[in-house]
């Protein structure tokens, strides 16, 4: 995490991977002053490398390619991992090991982020 | 500075807020939104936007249908956007109306240039779409071209030629206009002749494009 606003708080780190530009910039909008976002292309690159580098505490993907390369990273680091399916509004969670559907609507940038600030408190919280 | 209106019309809030947070960041236009079609028509009167952004996926009835009903009664510039689009998409939306068509994966940087440039005049069309439209108004010339042509063909010699098209042999043609093979043969090279064509899988082909290929025998008289 880094250093947030408010003296001695941190903001949480989350790397955008997004194949669909907008969708970065939309939930780079939702995570206003709550999170520092880290903004990337999907295409090509090392995923894995990239992560490693960022260290982000959560990383957010709309694309099903980068969503199974970050997975081996997270498995490994930790941290969590959420894939949003711009084409259906679906949204999936990585943890222990497995993919399981979130019940939230994917395509609704607070939701997502209410998702992702909940997930990343809770872990904090255990 | 002026600040232009724009219109999002997505059934997406996704998109809306990107757009949204992009063009808040920009500052040089203000934006509205609508999430169906409703709300879009609504929001074309209230707020006179300048141009409209239109989702091909617009609820309920999609982005084409939302332009045809928009175009000539806004002066709005129309723009659709759609993930991959197929060709027939791209032209469905430009011949009903729309002044561009953008990806939706268009990049920010992207977004803004073709909005700025939309205020003054420019149509937006991703590069790999232009090709798509050059080739469709090619097609268009090649079908005028040869419906002129096809004026000079008597009603009977049309008939032939929708059943040469077919595949159809010239006994077989006969029988089904209820005229001689000799008759038959005749009109083939009357219609060679006319359309400066040198065989019959030629004139198949141009009754193809002059007709697009949806005309049936019977509709050709």
């Amino acid at each position: 995490m880094t250093e947030g606003s408010t003296p001695g708080a941190t903001l949480p780190v989350i790397a955008l991977l997004c194949s669909v530009p907008l969708v970065a910039e939309a939930l780079t909008g939702a995570f206003e002053g709550m999170a520092e976002v880290r903004s990337l292309p999907t295409h090509g690159g090392d995923t894995a490398g990239v992560l490693r580098w960022l260290r982000p505490d959560a990383v957010i993907v709309d694309d099903e390619r980068a969503a199974e390369s970050a997975a081996p990273y997270v498995s490994t680091e930790g941290g969590l991992l959420v894939h949003v399916s711009v084409a259906d509004g679906t949204v999936r969670v990585f943890q222990d090991e497995a993919w399981e559907i979130a019940d939230v609507d994917g395509s609704t940038p607070d939701a997502i982020r209410n998702l992702v600030i909940g997930c990343l408190m809770r872990r904090v919280t255990a | 500075m002026i600040r232009r209106r724009v219109l999002i019309a997505d059934g997406a809030p996704l998109f809306r807020s990107g757009v949204r947070h992009l063009l808040t960041r920009e500052g040089d236009f203000v934006l509205t939104e609508a999430a169906d079609f409703d709300e879009l028509t609504q929001a074309m009167e209230d707020e006179a936007p300048e141009i409209a952004l239109i989702d091909l996926d617009l609820p309920p009835s999609g982005g084409v249908a939302a332009v045809g009903h928009l175009a000539g009664q806004s002066a709005a510039r129309l723009v659709v956007w759609g993930f991959e689009a197929e060709r027939e998409q791209v032209l469905d939306a430009l011949t009903a109306g729309a002044d561009g068509f953008l990806d939706k994966t268009i990049s920010p940087t992207g977004l803004m240039r073709a909005l700025r440039g939309m205020s003054r005049g420019e149509t937006p069309l991703p590069r790999e779409l232009v090709t798509v439209v050059v080739d469709a108004v090619h097609d268009f010339e090649a079908r005028d071209r040869a419906r002129e042509r096809v004026v000079s063909l008597s009603a009977r010699e049309r008939e032939v030629l929708a059943l040469v098209a077919t595949g159809a042999r010239n006994r077989q043609i006969a029988e089904e206009l209820s005229i001689s093979e000799f008759t038959v043969k005749r009109h083939v090279q009357n219609i060679l002749q006319k359309l400066n064509l040198t065989s019959r899988t030629a004139a198949g082909a141009f009754y193809r494009t002059s007709s697009d290929g949806a005309v049936t025998a019977g509709e050709a008289v």
